[in-house]
């Protein structure tokens, strides 16, 4: 016995086929779960050409062979898909409890193709599956959604979409539990595509190990000793939100579209305030961290708001009250939109009406104007239209591609790169473009003791941070769990009864990245994707720590190609053949 | 001696019940300020009688605090871990809410044995019984009647299709959890002494 469910679960919308098939263990070998797994059967069934809101497209829910066990910090479930914000293979992890719920349903995934005529929910409970008319529920937000699900169906975890999914909207996320977000890259946009509304899950089943004592003398010592310390209880103290502080100190918290990395109003937005408007903490299923902060301010209910969301909807768009930039956040969690893209979005029309090059009603600071855009977007009403489709389209269709903050589509987390240069790289090489949690050299950089300024030794920080976080994501551990791959290694050897090595965890986080990256290559990502925007390279922060810093952009592409030369890969990015063999990806064919 | 038992109780209810209404009212202090409420309840009650029984029987038990549950369900996976070998919170003999509602309220609760042997009583069997004060099955004695599941009043008691009656036994007074629970909003102590206490020292 292991830890994995065993099976995996194949809906096809359009033919209303279920299917039930052994979970490839091969691959499982190869790629642990979550975000690794998930790409392989990416990879394995759909052309990378695909359009991703076409019934072609599969949207996939992975757990981790450590989803719905006593391991610390195993909440989440990863959503893989091919993204239609950036046109590149995504990875995007969503809280609560919809990972425990799969495995107790009997499955390590859900492979969801297909377009369902007319709305649909899929409920899942356990070997019965079923596909309900959700007609009566499209329109809805996602939180009245979820309710309704469930005072219909009883206690089932669901994960659904809003009007932003619905509708499209590249920037739309799926929402679970009300305040959970699988945020990034558009997978709520993937679910419209196939009119599915939301899946709802209940699983009755168990998850099991061979040396159960043994795995709970493992875990429960990892948790004392490792989980529960200094080095993660920020997460329950604080959660996301100490950042704010952090960011400020150090110079890189956005400030007007990027303008700036300090701002004047940070502490109404600060960790101290969340924390004076906090009713409860509130944790994923199997997290003793509880990251979760569920605040009230001014008549305002939500869990959050995060750090990215305080930086990106906060200090970027000039608001500095609390209560303005919740409502934000509970806007977009139940209408369905990422908060960090619709914040840069919003921050990048204000910077436009700021320089006269076009005014789309909003203005940095204002907050009535501000906080009708979770709807404009999720509507694509009027101006929505254009916010909807994010940064990239505004400054091609507006002008100000300097200043658009994006990678490959995406817009920028709340780190500012010129404060920590290795966020530029990080930014540069992610996967899904501009993303924080590929790598995060930020906590060596400017939040830790490496010196921020320089590119030295950053190719090989943002590679090992790529690797560690590619494993933890497959396994799935979330990332406020510091933990060290020795420990995971350990952890996973009990929980699947094979003797695994950092040193193995390392090369499969190698073969994991290495094979998202040839799936972005077969898709036409090359080195000229890899880059940022000018406003890094051009104009140097005003205030703070890193006040006159800019990032030299030859110093920057040394680095791109030092990275590229780490990895094997060419003077394009393109992975080598001696390289891919080497990671025994020879004999992969890209599927469709 | 029983009035003044009366008093301290009364006093310690008293604490319990400010306690739970601030738990109710301002959740975001309670964490804070209940665990050192808790502390001093639990040294209280230690410089008691360690040893108070009702007719041979413990008065220990579990106690839940909604105002820090976080809703990690550690203890539906630790409680089915080692019961059943396995994280199956289907099968857990304590079960959690946490969920949001589209009022702002955040539902916790939890269903769990706080000791009141309804199950006991109603046994027509006499399979359900006290040892040491811990609730057990005989097997041999069970006849699945579900009696017991339908008496349990906070529906922990479980009939599972691959084992049969499921009841909590506080793992013999060192429930695990607790011992799981990584914010304190589970505990095991006399509680049963403050909530029947009147009876009980009466």
């Amino acid at each position: 016995m292991d830890s994995y469910a065993g099976y995996v679960l194949r809906v096809n919308l359009t033919t209303k086929e279920v299917k039930r098939e052994p979970l490839r263990r091969d691959w499982a070998r190869d790629f642990i779960g979550g975000k690794g797994l998930g790409y392989r059967y990416l990879c394995e069934d759909v052309d990378p050409l695909v359009d991703p809101l076409s019934p072609a497209n599969e949207i996939i829910f992975m757990t981790g062979p450590l989803s719905a066990t006593l391991v610390p910090c195993t909440g989440k479930c990863e959503v893989i898909t091919k993204s239609p914000a950036t046109g590149t293979i995504l990875n995007c992890a969503i809280g609560g409890s919809l990972a425990n719920q799969l495995k107790f349903a009997g499955y390590d995934a859900l492979i969801i193709t297909g377009k369902a005529p007319s709305p649909v929910y899929l409920r899942i409970k356990d070997d019965d599956v079923s596909f309900v008319d959700a007609k009566g529920l499209w329109g809805k937000g996602c939180h009245e959604t979820e309710e309704a699900i469930r005072s219909s169906e009883g206690p089932f975890t669901v994960a659904c979409i809003g009007p932003g999914g619905e509708n499209l909207v590249p920037m739309a996320c799926i929402t679970s539990e009300f305040y959970r977000q699988a945020g990034r890259g558009g997978v709520g946009a993937v679910m419209g595509s196939k009119n599915l509304k939301a899946i709802a899950v209940s699983g009755t089943g168990y998850i099991g190990v061979d040396d159960m004592p043994g795995f709970l003398d493992l875990v429960y010592r990892k948790m004392k000793e490792e989980t529960l310390t200094d080095a993660n209880l920020w997460a329950y103290t604080d959660g996301t939100s100490v950042l704010v502080e952090a960011s400020q100190a150090a110079g890189i918290l956005p400030t007007r579209n990027f303008q700036d990395g300090t701002f004047e109003g940070f502490e109404g937005i600060s960790a101290r305030a969340v924390k004076g408007a906090r009713v409860h903490k509130k944790a994923c299923f199997g997290c003793p961290l509880g990251c979760g902060n569920y605040i009230s301010s001014k008549g305002v209910f939500v869990e959050g708001p995060e750090y990215e969301t305080l930086a990106l909807a906060g200090s970027n768009c000039g608001i500095g009250d609390l209560s303005a930039v919740a409502r934000f956040n509970a806007l977009c969690d139940d209408l369905g939109i990422d908060t960090i893209s619709a914040g840069n979005t919003a921050a990048f029309a204000m910077e436009l009406a700021q320089r006269g090059i076009a005014d789309l009603g909003l203005r940095f600071g204002e907050v009535d104007s501000y906080l009708e855009v979770p709807s404009l977007i999720a509507y694509r009403k009027g101006i929505g239209e254009d916010l909807a489709l994010g940064v990239r389209h505004l400054s091609s269709k507006y002008g100000g591609r300097k200043f658009a903050m994006e990678v490959k589509g995406l817009e920028f987390p709340g780190y500012e790169p010129r404060g920590s240069w290795g966020m530029s790289l990080a930014y540069a090489t992610s996967d899904r473009g501009a993303c924080h949690m590929r790598a995060w050299p930020v906590a060596d950089e400017a939040y830790g003791s490496l010196d921020p300024f320089t590119f030295e030794g950053k190719a090989q920080l943002v590679i090992d941070g790529q690797h560690r976080n590619a494993v933890k994501f497959s396994s799935i551990v979330c990332d406020f769990w510091a933990i060290s791959l020795e420990s995971l290694a350990e952890i996973l050897s009990k929980a699947l009864s094979r003797e695994m090595s950092a040193d193995d965890l390392i090369l499969t986080g190698e073969r994991i990245w290495n094979l998202g990256r040839l799936f972005n290559v077969a898709c036409g990502m090359r080195r000229k994707d890899d880059t940022g925007p000018d406003r890094i390279f051009e104009e140097p922060l005003k205030t703070g720590s890193a006040a006159s810093r800019m990032i030299p952009r030859e110093g920057f592409e040394a680095a791109l190609s030092e990275y590229y030369r780490l990895r094997g890969w060419d003077e394009d990015g393109v992975p080598t053949r001696e390289k891919v063999e080497s990671l025994g990806l020879g004999e992969l064919r890209l599927g469709g | 001696m029983t009035g003044l038992f009366t008093g301290i109780i009364s006093f310690l209810r008293s604490v319990v019940t400010e306690i739970s209404d601030m738990g109710a009212q301002v959740g975001k202090s309670a964490g804070g300020v209940s665990k050192s409420y808790v502390r001093v309840l639990k040294v209280r009650m230690r410089s008691r009688d360690p040893h108070i029984k009702k007719g041979g029987l413990t008065c220990m038990q579990l106690h839940f605090d909604p105002a820090l549950c976080m809703g990690c369900h550690f203890c539906e996976l630790a409680c089915s871990a080692v019961k059943h070998g396995v994280f199956s919170p289907s099968r857990a003999r304590i079960s959690v809410t946490s969920e949001y509602h589209i009022d702002g309220d955040l539902k916790t609760e939890a269903r769990y044995c706080d000791g009141c042997h309804k199950c006991v009583d109603a046994c027509p069997s006499e399979a359900l019984h006290l040892e040491d004060g811990y609730l057990v099955v005989d097997k041999d004695l069970c006849t699945q009647c579900d009696i017991c599941v339908e008496e349990c009043p906070n529906g922990v008691i479980k009939d599972l299709e691959d084992y049969g009656i499921a009841v909590c036994d506080s793992c013999s007074g060192d429930p695990q959890c607790v011992k799981w629970c990584p914010v304190g909003a589970l505990t095991y102590g006399e509680k049963a002494a403050l909530e029947k206490g009147g009876s009980m020292v009466g």
